[in-house]
């Protein structure tokens, strides 16, 4: 009911704005006629209340409707269960922050990112991962890819088949930037020359 | 959000939703496991201003035989069985609502938004 209102909303905005974007290009509304109604909105203020006020209720509304239609869109991307109290539904999101989780306790892997999509009879999980230069690919990548489908099968208590397939995007020497950045010493640790000695 | 009424001698007892909402939310905390219950665009604007709620983004939904369905949507922590977490909040949420209120809670539905550390 709620989707309903926000597309039907919608439809009246474009619609409403669509007719009088037509009416300006064919000369149906005279521009006279236009501008004095301005003006006189413009001038009057109790006029220039009630526009600002509707104004404002458009702006929630809006807000309202985008918020019904993008849930709507969510509440689509979930793995749901039910239990003898109720249903659990997980979105797609949950899973996509485990399997990231996941991938940054490993050592080998230095960034990735995870898209999860579901479908009848699996789930599909691809993983797009810069690995370190010293990493094994093809031992690593089947390694990791029986860790996330067990993983997953186990945290989730899922049953359906789970397609893991991963993309090495790049390959970056183990000394990068962060770990400089790590094996730097700790500014107290440095010595400074001279620094016990009085004059 | 429809306040549930009870007759007494003496009058009328009406239990808010956001009553039930805030029983539900404090028990679902209780459970190891979940990080936090999610906040919809309300309890978010609430706490900007500086008002505390205890409800977050908990939906209550009151059937005409009086009975009610939880609707909750929550992270749970890294490393924790999923259905266990979720098995274990619908039963505590059931069981401190209708301790609390004596209300019949005909489901509690878990929505598992996403992992934390």
């Amino acid at each position: 009911m709620r989707t309903a209102l926000s597309v039907f909303f919608y439809t009246i905005i474009f619609a409403f704005f669509g007719t009088l974007a037509l009416g300006f290009a064919f000369h149906v509304i005279d521009i006279h006629d236009l501008v004095t109604q301005l003006t006189r909105f413009y001038a009057d203020s109790y006029l220039r209340f009630l526009t600002g006020l509707s104004g404002f209720i458009f702006i929630l509304l809006s807000f309202a409707a985008a918020q019904t239609i993008t849930g709507r869109i969510q509440r689509e991307k979930t793995i749901a269960f039910s239990n003898p109290n109720g249903q659990v539904t997980i979105t797609l999101s949950a899973v996509e922050d485990l399997v990231k989780r996941l991938a940054q306790q490993m050592s080998e892997i230095k960034e990735a990112k995870a898209d999860v999509r579901a479908h009848k009879k699996e789930i599909s999980i691809g993983m797009r991962v810069v690995l370190a230069q010293e990493t094994h690919i093809p031992d690593f990548t089947a390694r990791l890819q029986d860790l996330i489908a067990t993983k997953i099968q186990e945290v989730f208590g899922i049953d359906e088949a789970i397609n893991v397939k991963i993309h090495v995007a790049k390959i970056v020497s183990g000394t990068d930037k962060n770990n400089k950045k790590r094996q730097e010493p700790p500014r107290d640790e440095i010595s400074i020359p001279y620094q016990g000695i009085k004059i | 959000m429809i306040p549930e009424a009870d007759k007494t001698e003496l009058g009328i007892i009406k239990i808010h939703n956001n009553v039930i909402a805030s029983i539900a939310y404090l028990a679902a905390l209780e459970i190891d496991g979940v990080s936090r219950v999610c906040d919809d665009m309300k309890s978010r604007v609430l706490r900007f201003i500086g008002k505390k709620t205890q409800s977050g983004a908990i939906d209550i939904r009151s059937e005409k035989n009086e009975e009610i369905s939880i609707i909750m949507p929550i992270i749970v922590k890294y490393g924790y069985k999923i259905p266990d977490v979720a098995m274990k909040v619908q039963d505590r949420v059931k069981a401190a609502v209708e301790e609390a209120t004596d209300l019949t809670i005909r489901d509690v539905v878990i929505k598992i938004k996403g992992v934390d550390k």
